[in-house]
C-alpha cells in the first residue's frame, strides 16, 4: 500500500513524501502522539551536523497511540494500542533488546511515528481497553521512569531517600511511578519553576533550587539534561550519601564534566537509563491507568494536525509549554 | 453508508509507452489501481468499493484483487464507454446491489492517482455533510488563459479565483441519482463534463477540498516516470 511519510530532510522542514508500506506487519493509524525532547533536537538541527546529515531525512515521533487500521492475528481494526518504539534485530523481545545495538529505534535508527499509517510487529503493541485513552500517549516517557526505577529496585527501602532533579514531564513520571510502588519512602524534588512543582504530589518536599534546603539522599534521578546537566550532576554527587545511586536520564549533548574523584571517594554507582523494554510499557501503562487523571496533567496542549504547519508549529510550542505538546493526528 | 466508486474504465491514451490501460500498470509489484484501492479498503469510513470495469479487464482485476478482498467489500461492476457511462453503471448497480438511502455518501476516484491521502478522503466525508456534492481542488501554479480558438487569448481570469479540479468528488446518493439515472443532457455536455460539472448544471449546492499537489493524475509517461521514481527514492 502507498503510505505518506511526514519526514524532517533538513532543521525545520518537514515534508510529505510517499513510500511503500509493509502490509504484512499490523499497520496502524497514529492518533496521539507526543513530542519528546530528542525530537526536537532533531527538529531544531540541535545535533552534531555529521549526525543531522547521518539520519535525515526521518520521521520523528516515539511516543504515541493509534487505531489499527486492518484485522490482524493478533489485534483487530479499530483496536487502540500504544506503539513500542524499539525494534529488536530478531523482531522477538529479550533481554536489554532497548540497549542491543542492532536493535532499530523509531526516530531515530529508523522513521518514527510521523506517518500515515505505521507499519510496527504486532510484538511491539500493547491494546488499551479503556475509552478515555489520550493520557497513555504517556506511556512511553513514563515507561523511562519504570525502567530507571527498576534498576534500583534492590536497593530501595523504607528508609531510602529519594532525590528527583528536575520538574518536567519526565521528573513528573519518575515521581508518579516512585509513589505508585513505594507508598512510603521520602522524596525530595529540586526544581527551577514553582508553577511547576505545584503539578507535584503534594506528598514528597519540593525544593525551588532559588532557595533550595539540600539534603543528603541516597538514590537520585537526574531528569534535567541539556545545558544544565554538568551542574546538577556534579551537585548531586556532592550532596549524595556514600555508595549511593544516581541514574542519569536526561540528555546532553555538550558532554558534561563530572567530579570522578567525588564518585570513587564515595563510591557512587551512576546508571545512564534512557530506553525501555516491552515489560516496562506494560507496568508503565498499569500506572498510568491508576493516576489518569495526574498524568492528565502533563498534557498541555492538544493539537489538532491538518497540515505540515500544524506539525512545526507543535514543534515551536513545544519549545515553551511546561510538560507535553500532544499532537492529534489527523493525516 | 459510504461507498467509494474507483474509477478504472480509462483506456490511458496519452500513456503511449504501454499497451494497457494505465491503472493495471503495475508499480511496487502491484497494479496502479490496486493502490489506490487500498488507500479506500483501509479507511475506517468506507463501507464498500465498488469498481466499473470494462468487461476485457474484469477477470485481471478479479484477480488483482483476490488476496486484499478478504472482507468481500469490494465489487465490480460493468463499465462504461466514458467517465460518466462508467458512473453511470456504478450509480445503477448501488441501486440495485445495496440498500442505498438518500443521504448516503459516494465518493467517485481515479484509480489512477494513487497518491490519495487518508487526509483528503476523510475531509470530502467531512464536508459532504453540508453541502449535496463536495469537489477537490487545487490552486493552479500557473496562470490559467482561455483561448476560444487555440490560436489567441480570449481571457486571463484572475489567478486567485481559478483552481484545478481534483478527485475525490463526493456526493449524496440522491445527488447522483438524480444526474445519471433521471436526467438527460446533452450528449456533448455528458461527455465533456465531470460529475461535480453536471451538478453544478443542475444547482446543487457544492463545496470545496483543498487537494494535494501529489495527488496529481497519472497521465502521460512522464507522470508514470514521476511515480515510480517517488517510490524508489524512497529506497534510498
Amino acid at each position: 500500500m502507498i503510505n505518506t511519510k511526514y519526514q524532517l530532510i533538513a532543521p525545520k522542514k518537514i515534508i510529505a513524501y510517499p513510500s511503500t508500506v509493509d502490509n504484512s506487519k499490523c499497520l496502524v493509524k497514529p492518533k496521539y502522539l507526543s513530542i519528546c525532547a530528542a525530537d526536537q533536537r532533531y527538529f531544531f538541527g540541535l545535533r552534531d551536523p555529521k549526525i543531522l546529515a547521518l539520519k535525515l531525512p526521518l520521521c520523528l515521533i516515539h511516543e504515541g497511540l493509534g487505531i489499527v487500521a486492518q484485522d490482524n492475528k493478533e489485534f483487530k481494526k479499530n483496536d487502540v494500542v500504544v506503539m513500542y518504539p524499539n525494534c529488536s534485530y530478531n523482531n522477538n523481545h529479550f533481554a536489554n533488546e532497548n540497549y542491543d545495538l542492532k536493535s532499530k529505534f523509531m526516530s531515530s535508527s529508523t522513521d518514527g511515528f510521523l506517518q500515515e499509517f505505521v507499519s510496527i510487529s504486532s510484538n511491539n503493541l500493547i491494546k488499551i481497553t479503556d475509552d478515555d485513552y489520550l493520557p497513555y500517549v504517556l506511556t512511553e516517557i513514563n515507561s523511562i521512569a519504570v525502567h530507571a526505577i527498576d534498576s534500583v529496585r534492590n536497593y530501595i527501602n523504607e528508609k531510602t531517600h529519594v532525590a528527583i532533579f528536575g520538574d518536567g514531564t519526565l521528573a513528573f513520571c519518575v515521581h508518579m511511578c516512585l509513589l505508585s510502588l513505594y507508598k512510603n519512602i521520602k522524596i525530595t524534588i529540586y526544581g527551577k519553576y514553582d508553577k511547576k512543582l505545584n503539578f507535584f504530589s503534594q506528598s514528597i518536599n519540593k525544593q525551588n533550587i532559588m532557595n533550595a534546603m539540600y539534603e543528603p539522599f541516597d538514590i537520585g534521578f537526574e531528569c534535567v539534561g541539556g545545558q544544565n546537566a554538568e551542574t546538577i550532576i556534579n551537585d548531586a554527587i556532592n550532596l549524595i550519601n556514600p555508595c549511593g545511586i544516581i541514574c542519569l536520564l536526561g540528555v546532553s549533548e555538550t558532554q558534561p564534566k563530572i567530579n570522578t574523584r567525588l564518585i570513587l571517594e564515595k563510591g557512587l554507582m551512576l546508571v545512564g537509563r534512557s530506553r525501555s523494554q516491552f515489560n516496562d510499557f506494560k507496568e508503565s501503562i498499569k500506572i498510568i491507568s491508576k493516576y489518569k487523571n495526574e498524568y492528565s496533567k502533563l498534557i498541555s496542549e492538544l493539537i489538532v494536525i491538518n497540515n505540515i504547519s500544524d506539525i512545526e508549529n507543535s514543534f515551536y510550542k513545544s519549545l515553551s509549554s511546561d510538560f507535553k505538546i500532544v499532537l492529534d493526528w489527523e493525516l | 453508508m459510504t461507498i467509494a466508486i474507483i474509477l478504472a474504465g480509462g483506456s490511458g491514451l496519452r500513456l503511449l509507452s504501454s499497451k494497457i490501460p494505465k491503472q493495471f500498470i503495475e508499480i511496487e509489484k502491484k497494479p496502479i489501481i490496486v493502490h489506490t484501492i487500498e488507500k479506500f479498503l483501509i479507511n475506517k469510513n468506507i463501507d464498500k468499493i465498488v469498481i466499473p470495469c470494462n468487461l476485457e479487464w474484469k477477470q485481471f482485476l478479479l484477480d488483482s484483487i483476490k488476496n486484499i478482498n478478504t472482507h468481500k467489500n469490494i465489487y465490480i461492476c460493468d463499465g462504461g464507454n466514458s467517465r460518466n457511462d462508467s458512473i453511470k453503471q456504478a450509480v445503477s448497480y448501488i441501486k440495485k446491489s445495496f440498500a442505498i438511502k438518500p443521504n448516503d455518501i459516494i465518493l467517485t476516484h481515479d484509480a489512477v492517482r494513487v497518491f490519495i491521502a487518508s487526509k483528503l478522503i476523510n475531509e470530502n466525508i467531512k464536508k459532504i455533510t453540508s453541502f449535496d456534492c463536495v469537489d477537490t481542488i487545487i490552486n493552479s501554479t500557473d496562470t490559467i488563459v482561455v483561448s476560444q480558438n487555440k490560436n489567441t487569448i480570449s481571457e486571463i481570469p484572475d489567478r486567485d479565483m481559478m483552481f484545478l479540479g481534483q478527485t475525490p468528488q463526493t456526493f449524496k446518493y440522491y445527488v447522483l441519482e438524480d444526474i445519471y439515472l433521471n436526467s438527460t443532457f446533452d450528449e456533448t455536455i455528458f461527455n465533456k463534463s465531470d460529475a461535480c460539472k453536471l451538478a453544478f448544471i443542475k444547482n446543487y449546492k457544492i463545496g470545496c477540498v483543498l487537494g494535494e499537489p501529489l495527488n496529481f493524475k497519472l497521465t502521460n509517461d512522464f507522470d508514470l516516470e514521476m511515480v515510480k521514481l517517488i517510490l524508489n527514492n524512497d529506497k534510498h
